[in-house]
């Protein structure tokens, strides 16, 4: 498993981008409810547990957009959303999970 | 004497709500984009004239500007104009962005999406609409 911190580090450094802060940002989701809105403006959000998320999830934001497919279970590379970030769960799920990002936010 | 060239970046969307990611890389001889074009090819259904039909997003120089955000609609008649643009290239860096369908339509029909960057060989210019042209 390769070390999602070091690899951010160098990422950004590599894009000239420095970093203000480092941190994380949770999304509690809850029954009765699938949408929710974060924003991260001139900030990142790089999510952590994609593949704990029920398939059919979608995350859309202003620089990337994801939907969940079987195959990200076996994933470790990181997505990284910015901007007004929407995620959107399947209808139907029963299963409500903690959705984790790694929070960036740059000079 | 500068030249124009335009790089296409084209994709076809499938399926209602698509996610399509590309890269591309523009030749590394041309320093600086001035405009884009995002375009639809093929027909939708006549319901959604006049609507959005998708988002796209991208960023130049390998993650490093993020330059473009836009959204395509389904329009009867098709404009050639470009929108503006000033990005300042990296040779042999990664244009990568993402399009995202937003069709929401019983009757979807696939169609192909076309991304259109002007690009000049000349730095910090800001547009050379007479300069010659081709398709890469």
């Amino acid at each position: 498993m390769f070390d999602h911190l070091n690899h951010i580090q160098q990422q950004f450094k590599q894009r000239e981008i420095n970093i203000e802060l480092q941190g994380f940002k949770s999304v509690y989701t809850r029954p009765g409810q699938l949408q929710y809105h974060i924003e991260a403006y001139n900030e990142y959000l790089l999510l952590t547990n994609c593949s704990v998320l029920p398939v059919g999830t979608r995350i859309l934001s202003d620089t990337n957009s994801l939907e969940v497919k079987k195959g990200h279970r076996r994933i470790e590379a990181l997505e990284e959303f910015s901007g007004l970030v929407s995620i959107e769960l399947p209808r139907g799920t029963n299963y409500f999970p903690i959705i984790e990002f790694i929070q960036i936010v740059k000079e | 004497m500068s030249v124009t060239r335009y790089s296409i970046v084209s994709f076809w969307v499938q399926k209602p709500g698509e996610i399509i990611s590309f890269q591309h890389k523009i030749p590394a001889y041309l320093k600086h984009c001035t405009g884009f074009k995002l375009s639809l090819v093929g027909s939708l259904d006549s319901s959604l004239l006049n609507c959005e039909i998708g988002r796209i997003s991208a960023s130049f120089n390998s993650l490093k500007e993020e330059a473009i955000t836009s959204a395509l609609r389904y329009e009867e008649t098709v404009t050639q104009e470009f929108q503006e643009l000033a990005v300042d290239l990296h040779p042999g860096q990664i244009v990568s962005g993402v399009y995202v369908d937003t069709v929401l339509h019983e009757e979807f029909t696939p169609y192909k999406v076309q991304l259109y960057l002007r690009c000049t060989d000349k730095e910090g210019q800001t547009q050379n609409q007479k300069g010659s042209c081709s398709t890469t």
